[in-house]
């Protein structure tokens, strides 16, 4: 699982550099992100702008970081494109997670207080 | 192990009087105590020249068999215990290197290190040895420093020799225990998928409802499943479902809830409970049941699934059903425009504590209901595109003419059209049910 990060105000920014997140990802991803959790990171932007596709195993991955994160945190989905946003969609993910069109716009996002 | 001999063994050799002074020096070159010598053949027609290396051989506790021409020396080395071979060139019935020649077809099964033995010592003869097979060159009569140089390098040969056979065995043994493991492993997995279809219903009409399908698991056996099922005289039941992931575990999870949703003549079952009253059971509204089978499924903390589970009246044609995470239903209606059903949901063992909806929808005659897992709509072709929903839905309106079973057929061909070949990333299943023929 390839993906970058930065620093950005509270935000850690994860840009995901796969095109697919599914299956053979999934795993991966969410141990990376586990990963960034177990070192203290609270508040992420996860960048989907190049993920051109996402599966039930990439959302389950999603859904298993939001909980090892906790109500504590902050998970926001920015950039998914119109594939990976219906799969949001379908299985309403889109209401679990804020999402935005662009890691500039979750960035500059007023906190909803849990 | 034998003894090291005595340097006053040596002196006893007229033969070796020569020699003596060389040998003593280099003592080291046969000095091995603790490695086991090779034993080592000699292959001359002259008893002299035999004796000779014989007995420099035997002398540094190597031992020796002989043999007076190329034809019994091919009978001792198919015993399998000699690796190392001093041949002289001429003799007769067999000469050297027609005793090379022999060994080199390969046909002992073990790799055999020959010095060619030679008076001859022109550049010539030794290429034309060597080109034979030979793997070494000695002239006559030896000198010891070189006829033990040479020995030793052959010995090395022959130890790497025995160490890539040895390699060789393990890796052959390992191939052979994971080929049977993996046996094994495929026998079972064929038994799973047997039983897993084994679980699928006969395409078939229970009541006013006609229903057909696809089923195409990308392994042997998949995270997908459906049934349709009598729940009593009026009302059918009918789910498919999607388990996350791939594979043996998602296919279990998978066997586990189509036991659960079933149709049961009890009272008492995950899709009917009791009543006081008649008929003294109701039927499970989906809603209820998908919240059940969430509540049920809260501790796998990584595997969930997408679900529509549906109960239609097959006299009102009142269809209700409960979609979770799971692709929209497709209504096809003839004469009328292609509608999806649904407003999706979350899916089952994801999230606790969460609401699902119950949709609910007249049926008229005629009517298809089509249910297709995510592995059709993601299905994508050379280009990465998807085949999605409004490709699913437009296939299915230019087939609404078409018998079900054609329908199903024509289906697939166009699936398998749209891939470019029939292997598919995801499993691929659907249901397709119609209401009451038309006519």
């Amino acid at each position: 699982m390839n993906f970058e990060t930065r620093a950005s105000g509270r935000y850690l920014v994860v840009t995901i550099l796969e095109d697919r997140l599914g299956a053979d990802r999934a795993l991966s991803f969410k141990e990376s992100l586990t990963q960034l959790i177990d070192n203290g990171h609270r508040a992420f932007v996860v960048d989907f702008s190049q993920v051109t596709f996402i599966d039930s195993s990439g959302l389950g991955a999603i859904l298993s970081i939001a909980k090892r994160l906790g109500t504590a945190g902050d998970f926001l989905i920015a950039g998914t494109c119109e594939t990976v946003g219906s799969m949001f969609k379908l299985t309403r993910m889109n209401r679990i997670f804020p999402m935005f069109s662009t890691v500039e716009e979750a960035l500059a996002a007023p906190r909803v207080c849990p | 192990m034998k003894a090291f001999p005595s340097r006053n063994s040596f002196a006893c050799s007229p033969l070796l009087a020569h020699t003596r002074e060389s040998i003593i020096d280099n003592s080291t070159s046969c000095s091995t105590t603790e490695i086991k010598k090779s034993e080592i053949l000699i292959v001359d027609d002259s008893p002299v020249q035999r004796a000779l290396l014989s007995h420099l051989l035997k002398s540094c506790g190597y031992s020796v068999v002989e043999a007076t021409d190329g034809v019994q020396a091919l009978d001792l080395l198919k015993q399998g215990k000699i690796r190392i071979v001093f041949t002289d060139w001429i003799m007769p019935n067999m000469s050297g290197i027609e005793l090379i020649e022999k060994i080199r077809e390969g046909n002992l099964g073990f790799y055999v290190y020959v010095i060619l033995c030679s008076c001859k010592n022109s550049k010539t003869d030794v290429i034309a040895g060597v080109r034979m097979g030979a793997d070494d060159f000695l002239t006559k009569p030896p000198i010891p420093e070189e006829l033990f140089a040479r020995l030793h390098a052959g010995e090395r040969v022959i130890k790497l020799q025995n160490k890539i056979a040895e390699e060789e065995q393990k890796v052959a043994r390992a191939y052979a225990s994971l080929s049977k493991a993996h046996q094994k492993l495929r026998s079972d997995l064929d038994a799973a998928a047997k039983l897993q279809l084994s679980l699928l219903p006969h395409p078939a009409s229970l009541n006013k409802i006609h229903f057909d399908w696809v089923f195409r698991p990308t392994n042997e056996v998949a995270g997908d499943t459906f049934n349709v099922f009598q729940l009593d005289a009026t009302h059918i039941g009918f789910y498919q479902l999607d388990v996350s992931g791939h594979g043996i575990p998602s296919a279990m999870l998978s066997f586990y809830l189509s036991k659960i949703l079933q149709g049961s003549p009890l009272r008492d079952s995950f899709l009917k409970r009791p009543m006081p009253q008649e008929p003294f059971y109701r039927i499970v509204p989906p809603d209820e049941v998908v919240s059940d089978l969430n509540k049920r499924f809260q501790n796998d903390e990584d595997m969930f699934f997408t679900i529509i589970y549906g109960v239609l009246n097959t006299l009102s044609g009142k269809l209700q059903f409960t979609q979770a995470g799971h692709p929209n239903p497709i209504l096809c209606r003839p004469h009328s425009p292609t509608r999806l059903l649904g407003n999706t949901g979350f899916p089952v063992g994801a999230l606790p504590n969460i609401e699902f909806e119950l949709v609910e929808e007249q049926l008229l005659p005629g009517d298809r209901v089509i249910l297709c897992s995510d592995g059709i709509t993601e299905c994508i072709n050379d280009h990465n595109e998807q085949f999605g929903m409004s490709r699913m839905t437009e296939c299915v309106k230019t087939a609404e003419d078409q018998q079900l079973r054609d329908f199903v057929g024509g289906f697939v061909e166009r699936l398998t059209g749209w891939r470019g070949h029939d292997e598919f990333d995801d499993d691929i299943s659907l249901l397709v049910m119609e209401y009451e023929s038309a006519n």
